[in-house]
């Protein structure tokens, strides 16, 4: 069975979880401060953009970060396979006692 | 009622606030050693060479094992959630603090519904090592890559989300 991640995959999650992630985050405290304080300071063109750029810089950080967590980037050279005879440490499976 | 339990609780505020702490810092940092240098290596090794028949039985006693790592984790996250609403209630805390609110909205909109699919995955359905005991390596492999899609679209969030919920605790910038 082949893994299903793919480049493309990857930038449109990282794009899209991005975006809604953030703009909920906007709109949530946007609303609960005005709700509770009245506070229109986040209706603001600063906050906006400071959104704007943190989503837009996210966007780039998840998608390479999960590019280099899924092996596409680098040549995994600082590692290297070693073929060993070993015994892993399982865990038993408890089976209900019958008495 | 809100009222009496915020009294009540009042007195031992800096106590509720020592669990809580110490609770998130075992929540956020429990299983990130484990995380970063045997695990990620062993699933890099897998989808650099994914059809090795020497890796895929590490890969699989790696995720097994990984199952019960976040074990740790998942004691201090309900702690993590149980004494955040005492202190809320007991520190006469308001919806009118924005560094608050950003730190519940992130808690509430990312890190939930990222802890709920995490106790599936790793002691429920999702279970590695009672899927392969039931002898359908079919399901097994299925759920050893919904597992690696968990981590590849969780850990750049929780990493930059985690911090910034640090930062908002103790910078309390906004």
């Amino acid at each position: 069975m082949e893994f299903s991640g793919t480049p493309k995959k990857y930038l449109r999650f990282a794009i899209i979880s991005s975006v809604v992630f953030n703009f909920y985050l906007y709109l949530g405290l946007a609303a609960v401060l005005f709700w509770h304080n009245g506070a229109t300071w986040l209706f603001s063109w600063k906050p906006l953009l400071v959104t704007v750029v943190f989503t837009i810089v996210f966007a780039r950080v998840n998608y390479r970060w999960m590019m280099r967590l899924d092996a596409q980037y680098g040549t995994g050279r600082g590692w290297t396979l070693e073929s060993r005879r070993l015994k892993l440490p399982e865990r038993a499976i408890r089976r209900p006692d019958k008495n | 009622m809100l009222e009496y339990i915020g009294t009540t609780l009042a007195p031992y505020y800096l106590y509720i606030k020592f669990v809580h702490v110490t609770a998130a810092l075992g929540w956020i940092w429990s299983a990130s050693t484990a995380y970063a240098y045997y695990l990620l290596p062993i699933m890099k090794a897998w989808r650099r060479n994914p059809h090795d028949a020497e890796i895929i039985p590490v890969r699989d006693w790696a995720m097994e094992r990984f199952d019960e790592v976040v074990i740790y984790e998942h004691v201090f996250f309900p702690i993590v959630l149980v004494t955040g609403p005492m202190m809320y209630i007991a520190g006469g805390w308001n919806a009118g603090v924005a560094w608050l609110d950003l730190k519940l909205l992130i808690v509430i909109g990312l890190f939930i519904p990222i802890e709920i699919t995490d106790y599936y995955m790793s002691h429920f359905g999702g279970n590695k090592r009672r899927i392969k005991a039931s002898g359908d390596m079919v399901r097994f492999e299925r759920a050893m890559h919904r597992h690696w899609w968990f981590f590849l679209i969780t850990s750049p969030a929780v990493m930059v989300y985690g911090l910034l919920i640090v930062l908002l605790a103790i910078a309390k910038p906004i």
